[in-house]
């Protein structure tokens, strides 16, 4: 290893590191994250053609709705693993090991439908979180309005509760979110993970960072306005003028929407960079990944030490 | 890769200082919560504006307008030039991400410098020139830097190392192991990273703590070409006594004027 290993990481500079990997590989993580997206895009294609296909025949397309759906499962798989793919070569160059995106990939196909997996039940997990926390609140703040009701203006009532419960939700939501935040990378870096496992490293290791990694989504989110807005915004200001029907609002639908695309996968590789950062700083932390010695030989002797 | 970019300056007494770039991670984080001050600030104002609005006659009102949009863009620009000069590079939001803004020769900012930054941070906010400018510029620039000859650096880590807490065992065993050993083996890199590993083990999980330092204390044995310990340790009391053992004989070499 030629440079110094990365010390505990500020949450500021989690962001920056994620950065620079990405701008170091713009057109390498670029490709993948096209890659990722055409998988999902592609059967959504097919499932749009077949639903064309029934309007136009009033007969449902069965077998080509099967096919576009069991893709479109695959898809997700496909997805997950090449988005994985980046975080793999980003940690990579982290710990001063980079690898080629061949190698890469030798490592993360086989695990596909492990990638599926954490993706699913970290997903399955949220949603019902959101569910129940939205019940509770929802049941909390209709006993708030109805005590504050009486004595206070009964919308101005309603507002207040509404806006401290959005902020209370938004804040449950994202702690858990932070807490699986990094689910996929342990499988993507680590050998022989389960898609439970990694799911589980990802638990243990926030376990007293949950507010890290807030910080760090939130300034990561921050990062990509300038991105979402030049594309996803930009195209749609500049053609709002056009009449609905015409042929340049058609265009500028066209425009906007491939701009918004281009937009997504720009922005897709830097969350897995940033990720692979989060991963790699909470080991320093935890675990002291970059406490080395320069002439380390690794000789394990047993009975050495107690 | 380098992860962070630096900087050489030289001051007017050519002195070579190296800096590191804040990064745009920091300067967001920096602007966040500069903003969320600035927010509450111009909100407070709109505020009672609103409140007392009703009260004033229509010529006041169209008075009270001017003045509050003159406000407003003197508290925004205000803000950042009262800070920026008053704690020499630094604002409430800066000094929470631990950067502060420094002249292109490595002295403090003034109040020119601050101005101009202030003055220019609505073209850069605008359409995020400043977030790609900062991104694409060498010496992370936006254009208030440019124009300002300012860069935005991290502050260093206070220096002053923790006081290490050492068990005694360690201590005894140090003096055994100078007696049979050359300390001089071991580099101060590795010197460093020993250092680190006993500045931080307190936040280390336990287990993670136990191998690491059992990986570690293998290692110094096997660099300091021990064939058997004097002395029965675990891993972590080894890296103990590696340390203070380092350290001694770094010290008795200084007193006898070697080095």
């Amino acid at each position: 290893m030629t440079r110094a290993p990365l010390r505990p990481l500020s949450i500021g500079n989690v962001v920056s590191t994620g950065l620079v990997l990405y701008r170091s590989n713009l057109k390498t993580y670029f490709f993948i994250a096209l890659r990722a997206y055409l998988w999902i895009v592609l059967p959504l294609i097919l499932i749009g053609v077949s639903s064309g296909l029934f309007l136009v025949s009033r007969q449902y397309p069965w077998l080509l709705l099967v096919i576009a759906f069991v893709l479109l499962i695959a898809g997700t798989a496909k997805y997950q693993a090449n988005v994985a793919l980046i975080s793999r070569l980003a940690y990579q160059e982290l710990i001063g090991k980079p690898e080629s995106v061949a190698q890469a990939r030798r490592t993360i196909d086989p695990k596909l439908w492990r990638f599926w997996s954490v993706a699913f039940s970290v997903g399955i997990r949220l949603t019902l979180i959101y569910f129940v926390v939205g019940f509770c609140f929802g049941l909390i703040s209709g006993i708030f309005v109805a005590i504050l009701g009486r004595g206070l203006n009964p919308a101005l009532a309603g507002l207040f509760v509404g806006a401290v419960v959005v902020i209370a939700v938004l804040i449950l939501l994202s702690w858990y979110f932070a807490r699986w935040m990094i689910a996929e990378v342990p499988l993507a870096v680590e050998s022989n993970l389960t898609a439970a496992e990694s799911i589980k490293r990802s638990w243990d290791l926030t376990q007293n960072s949950a507010f890290r990694v807030q910080g760090v989504a939130l300034i990561a989110f921050l990062v990509t306005i300038p991105i979402i807005a030049l594309t996803n915004y930009a195209p749609q200001i500049l053609f709002a003028r056009a009449l609905p029907g015409s042929s340049l609002f058609w265009t500028g639908t066209a425009i906007s929407f491939v701009f918004s695309f281009i937009g997504s996968i720009l922005v897709l590789p830097l969350w897995q960079t940033i990720k692979s950062a989060i991963y790699y700083d909470l080991r320093t932390r935890r675990e002291g990944l970059d406490i080395k010695l320069r002439q380390g030989k690794g000789r394990n002797d047993e009975n050495d030490f107690i | 890769m380098r992860f962070f970019n630096k900087i050489t300056l030289q001051t007017p007494e050519s002195v070579e200082l190296e800096f590191t770039l804040a990064g745009i991670g920091n300067r967001t984080q920096a602007l966040l919560v500069d903003y969320l001050f600035l927010g509450g600030a111009i909100a407070l104002v709109l505020f009672t504006g609103a409140v007392l609005f009703p009260q004033f006659s229509t010529a006041t009102q169209k008075w009270y307008v001017a003045i509050s949009i003159l406000l407003t863009f003197s508290i925004f620009v205000g803000y950042f030039i009262f800070f920026e000069t008053l704690w020499q590079g630094q604002t409430p939001g800066k000094r929470y991400a631990k950067i502060r803004v420094i002249r292109d020769d490595g002295r403090p900012a003034g109040l020119s410098e601050a101005t101009l930054r202030s003055l220019l941070r609505p073209i850069d906010d605008a359409l995020s020139i400043g977030f790609f400018m900062i991104f694409l510029h060498k010496q992370e620039k936006r254009l208030g830097d440019l124009i300002a000859g300012t860069v935005v650096i991290q502050e260093e880590r206070p220096s002053i190392d923790k006081k290490l807490v050492l068990s005694n065992r360690a201590e005894s065993f140090a003096d055994q192991l100078l007696e049979i050993s050359n300390l001089s083996l071991i580099l101060p890199d590795d010197f460093a990273s020993i250092r680190e590993f006993l500045q931080r083990r307190q936040n280390l999980e336990p287990e993670a703590r136990k191998i690491l330092s059992r990986q570690l204390a293998i290692e110094l044995k096997s660099i300091l070409e021990l064939e058997t310990l004097p002395f029965k340790s675990d891993g972590e009391t080894f890296v103990e006594t590696v340390f203070l053992a380092y350290q001694q004989q770094a010290q008795r070499r200084r007193s006898h004027g070697k080095f």
